[in-house]
């Protein structure tokens, strides 16, 4: 009898053994979040790739110029029905937060009439909008930034980059409304605040 | 008939490869690749060897690698429909699709193209019924359409970045000849071609001979790329792709069309993507250098990226597991050693009975280890589904017959321990869901810390019951046959009964108690008079009944006995039996196909039970 609940005790603490080291023991360290690391150092964590582009102004610039603000990087074409829904939010979000975010839209647009037309009417409804600095569009006529570099088909997407120019979050589709991205804005201003 | 015009003329869009054999590729890299399978990732090759038993239903074909065949099927799909990788031994399935092949020969896609065609009609109308009511005919011809489907998913899963065979009119860029131009290539175009096709057609309508040389060559390459994307849009069956932008799913893969779709790209996967194509060149141009370049950086790429999230060590671990076999291993061990006991009963050698003894620990250790590995590989107690149940009470069985002989070598408890866990580990592969018997978890089971108190309590209590149950078996032989175990008396046997039924009560009550706390926690109720929670209890009833009957004297040693060896019955009824029910909250055991195997074995126990008690009371009547 004494034996056998020896061996009742051992398949117990076996037991218990089994849940400690499944549940509690300490594991390996995981990669720590980005907010850690952030404070770390002030280096991007998840850096959005570099490119360079001739915008419709005729100024060469690259994504890189614009370290130190929030990027809100947008691929989007005059086909693209959600895209024009959404263009607006983004020139508002420009307006609002002029020292702060850069609104950088890439077009797919294969007919570049039909961009310009677009851009024309943009203009027309929202001239300081889009008179600003910090709103910049391009034409990727080849999408070898939207398709090849960010890997962008279904258009719009949206990636929110912050100042230190890592990739914080991306926005697919036009589904959202103009308090979600100022959320997403504030939210990045205060992690930037905070972490540097 | 839609989808299996669609593959053909995918598989017309798609170039061949340069060389059809690839002999000379190592895949070594290629095979660490983590995917993602049945909710969880494991390595490629793995999961090639997985897929292709499926398909085939054999653990090799030919003598090619898995990884090697597999790399074939998605890397050239243009192949694809030649090649022999389905079986088929249903002989009426076989005979009514007209298969005049042998039985074990493997089909290819080109001979069940007209038969998968000629059955759509009946599969459709099966999907309509409840799944409980297939025959095992109809479960074969369900089982070649998925297998079917499977397949061409697997061909089509890298189509977005596999050369394409078309002919680009110059005007949408300047391609080279021999320019390999893959989806993503055209997709760029993709608007402009649409849009080019609409006007055309509302210039010259839909008659194709109305159009020019040029404008033939549009409105074919936007038909090609319309379904192209077709198929892509319902392709998840090869996910290798991590899904970067939502942390709540951080831990998902998309195949590579769903995550474009799904605009879950991101320059990371686009290298990663633009990796897979550098292996798929190399592939199909049997190149090994760039081969191997290639696939060293995909898997360097992808390590990298999951930060030890999918260490390798827990791959090479679930290799080992999945090429040793330790189950199988196990059993035999078990074979052996119950045929070393026969030898010695048939001949009373002592050393048999020793060298079962040994062989009986043997196959604990692999079977052990077995358990071992599939908690490290799955981070979870060994008791989350149903066929783990099975292989873990066949532990406890084998590890009890050793523990109990392991001083006196006493032939019943190893012939117990063996045969109960050989019968439970051959029982094993009917119960599990599919070739990939590493499941991932129902959520309801989903807790470690209860699978590894409340499920493991009542397992162990299984497994003692079960041992309880043969014991008895033993004492009625010994009682019947007094001189088939000479070396022991009856009344020892019965001790070892009695004491394993009461271990087997304290582990069920604790389990079924524990089973209640945990039921409160996750449903917020104690007890709910579910079909599983009733089985627990039948369990506590039926030993608690069988102690009092034994210490109130209202049941004699055999009477006690033969409810002993009933609880065979009792146990199989609340672990397996309660799953036919198909009702209650504990979804995560319901099986079928199941009934009459357990209902023979209800029949023959209540027979075995029945004549030994007969026999034991005949001869203390003589």
């Amino acid at each position: 009898m004494k034996r056998n609940s020896l061996i009742i005790a051992v398949i117990c603490a076996a037991g218990l053994l089994l849940t400690y080291a499944l549940d509690f023991a300490p594991r390996a360290p995981k990669p720590p979040a980005p907010q850690e690391s952030a404070k770390a150092q002030c280096a991007a964590a998840n850096p959005a790739p570099d490119f360079t582009f001739t915008d419709i102004r005729g100024v060469q610039q690259s994504l890189s110029d614009h370290q130190g603000k929030i990027v809100i990087l947008n691929f989007w074409a005059s086909w693209c029905a959600p895209c024009l829904k959404e263009f607006p939010h983004f020139l508002n979000a420009a307006q609002e937060y002029p020292d702060d975010i850069v609104f950088i839209a890439a077009s797919s647009d294969f007919n570049a009439p039909a961009m310009t037309r677009f851009i024309d009417k943009m203009q027309r409804e929202h001239p300081k909008a889009m008179a600003q600095e910090n709103v910049i569009i391009f034409h990727d006529e080849n999408q070898a930034i939207t398709l090849d570099l960010f890997q962008t088909l279904k258009l719009p997407e949206t990636i929110l980059i912050d100042r230190h120019g890592g990739m914080k979050s991306k926005i697919i589709g036009a589904e959202w409304s103009y308090d979600d991205l100022r959320q997403d804005i504030e939210n990045m201003k205060i992690s930037a605040e905070k972490t540097c | 008939m839609m989808r299996i015009l669609l593959l053909l003329l995918m598989l017309i869009s798609f170039a061949p490869s340069a060389q059809a054999e690839n002999k000379a590729l190592s895949y070594t890299d290629f095979a660490n690749i983590p995917v993602l399978h049945e909710g969880r990732v494991i390595p490629l090759d793995i999961f090639a060897a997985t897929t292709l038993e499926t398909l085939s239903g054999r653990s090799h074909i030919g003598t090619s690698e898995a990884s090697d065949i597999f790399a074939d099927i998605i890397f050239n799909p243009a192949d694809g429909a030649a090649r022999k990788i389905f079986g088929l031994t249903n002989e009426t399935l076989r005979t009514r699709l007209k298969i005049e092949t042998p039985r074990r020969a493997l089909l290819s896609l080109n001979d069940l193209e007209s038969p998968i065609a000629e059955t759509r009609a009946h599969v459709e109308a099966l999907l309509t019924r409840d799944p409980a009511s297939f025959n095992k005919d109809e479960r074969a011809l369900l089982a070649l359409h998925s297998n079917v489907s499977r397949y061409i998913g697997l061909m089509r899963s890298l189509s977005l970045i596999l050369p394409l065979n078309v002919d680009v009119p110059a005007h949408y860029g300047e391609f080279e000849e021999n320019a390999n131009i893959a989806y993503l290539d055209l997709a760029r175009f993709e608007a402009r071609i649409m849009a080019d096709l609409k006007s055309l057609v509302s210039r010259k309508g839909e008659d194709i001979a109305r159009y020019s040389g040029a404008e033939k060559k549009t409105a074919l390459l936007a038909y090609n790329l319309q379904s192209i994307r077709a198929g892509g849009a319902v392709n998840d069956g090869l996910k290798i792709m991590p899904l970067k932008w939502d942390a709540a799913r951080a831990q998902e893969f998309q195949s590579p069309w769903q995550l474009i779709l799904s605009g879950q790209g991101s320059p990371e996967n686009a290298d990663y993507l633009g990796l897979w194509k550098g292996m798929a060149m190399a592939h199909r141009a049997d190149d090994a250098v760039s081969w191997h370049a290639a696939s060293g950086a995909a898997l360097s790429h992808i390590t990298a990226r999951l930060a030890g999230a999918y260490p390798q060590t827990k791959f090479t671990l679930e290799r080992l597991y999945h090429n040793a076999q330790p189950y199988s291993i196990a059993a035999f061990l078990y074979g052996a050693a119950l045929l070393l006991l026969l030898a010695y009963a048939l001949r009373g050698v002592t050393a048999a009975a020793i060298a079962a003894k040994y062989t009986l620990l043997a196959g604990a250790v692999f079977h052990g280890v077995a358990i071992a590995m599939r908690v490290m590989i799955l981070d979870r107690p060994p008791v989350g589904t149903l066929y783990e149940s099975v292989l873990f009470v066949a532990f406890i069985c084998a590890a009890l017959g050793f523990i109990l002989s392991r001083k006196n070598t006493n032939a019943l408890y190893i012939f117990c321990g063996s045969f109960s866990a050989l019968l439970l580990l051959l029982i094993a592969p009917f119960i599990s869901t599919g070739s990939q018997t590493l499941g991932v978890l129902s959520a309801v089971l989903n807790t470690n810390f209860w699978l590894a108190t409340h499920v493991l309590c009542i397992t162990i209590g299984y497994g003692v019951a079960v041992m309880a149950a043969l014991c008895a078996h033993g004492y009625l032989i010994a009682r019947g046959w007094p001189t088939l175990l000479p070396k022991m008396s009856a009344d020892s046997v019965l001790q070892i009964t009695y004491r394993f039924s009461l271990a087997a009560l304290l582990f069920t009550a604790v389990g079924t108690i524990l089973g209640g706390i945990w039921a409160d926690q996750s449903w917020g109720r104690f007890w709910g008079w579910d079909p599983k929670e009733n089985g627990a209890l039948l369990i506590v009833i039926w030993l608690i009944w069988l102690q009092h009957g034994r210490l109130s004297g209202h049941v004699n040693a055999a009477g006690f006995a033969v409810g002993i060896a009933a609880l065979n019955i009792i146990v199989a009824l609340a672990w397996f039996g309660v799953n036919l029910l198909s009702v209650g909250l504990h979804s995560y055991g319901f099986t079928s196909g199941l009934a009459w195997g357990l209902c023979i074995f209800c029949m023959v126990q209540l027979g075995v039970i029945g004549a030994l008690y007969l026999r034991t009371h005949l001869l203390e009547k003589t």
